[in-house]
């Protein structure tokens, strides 16, 4: 049986935002899930969730502002630019349609990169979980 | 002497799914076995991103395996726990016990 496709435009985005290391291993994890009768939309998903996960911590990490006050939001509004950017530049829509769509998705990227109009407590939820220490104090 | 590092929720999940795994810990086996004892679908990318916190952390080491076809020739990362992460899962293990003991609200299949 021939080895179906994976999507060219998610693994561009990954080598774009995965160190070369990381990006071999994750490329394979996705590749191997997506032969065994995973769909697209998975796989795009996959990707996504990886490049915010990644991106927010790499901005956690640079940033002088501790890593509590640096909003999931922007992070996510950044991944929407990015998105947006990438589908124009991969040609994956086409049209007058596509295009003011890709527009309006930039745009909303960056005013909810500038803080309008989610508030923080709106989104505080997302990626929090994860990094909230449960063990703390205990010794 | 060193801080003590902490352990999140979800970290504490992957170092479980590690230890449950034993050779065969790499990201899918890792997420498909926290998705089989949880029941709630999990993202890949928050998987690797608390493999690469516990990494940092020293509770974990990783190593690439071999090019397989079946993965576009990619290899494997595998993930093995170290004694440090052991003994914290250990300790965590405890403390939630403590925890939990003696509590009335949290008891039966109601609670």
């Amino acid at each position: 049986m021939r080895p179906r496709c994976e999507p060219a435009a998610a693994g561009w985005l990954l080598e774009l935002f995965c160190s070369s290391a990381e990006h071999e291993s994750v490329i394979g994890d996705l590749v191997e899930q997506y032969q065994l009768g995973r769909g697209r939309f998975w796989y795009w998903r996959q990707v996504l969730a990886i490049v915010f996960f990644g991106l927010y911590r790499k901005a956690a990490r640079r940033s002088p502002v501790p890593s509590s006050r640096i909003s999931p939001p922007r992070v996510f509004a950044l991944i929407l630019v990015v998105a947006s950017l990438s589908a124009v530049l991969a040609s994956d829509i086409s049209g007058l349609g596509g295009l003011l769509g890709t527009l309006a998705i930039f745009a909303i990227g960056l005013m909810v990169g500038l803080g309008w109009p989610l508030s923080e407590r709106g989104f505080s939820s997302i990626g929090t979980s994860a990094t909230r220490p449960i063990s703390r104090h205990w010794n | 002497m060193a801080a003590q590092p902490t352990l999140s929720n979800f970290e504490l999940m992957v170092m479980l799914a590690i230890i449950r795994i034993g050779d065969d810990a790499y990201g899918v086996s890792i997420s498909n076995e926290i998705e089989e004892t949880t029941g709630g679908e999990v993202l890949l990318g928050s998987v690797y991103d608390a493999l690469t916190r516990l990494e940092e952390k020293g509770l974990i080491t990783s190593a690439l395996g071999e090019a397989t076809p079946e993965r576009g020739g990619r290899a494997k990362r595998h993930f093995r726990t170290t004694a440090r992460g052991i003994r914290l899962v250990r300790d965590t293990q405890k403390s939630l016990v403590k925890l939990w003991k003696g509590l009335p609200q949290l008891e039966g299949e109601e609670a």
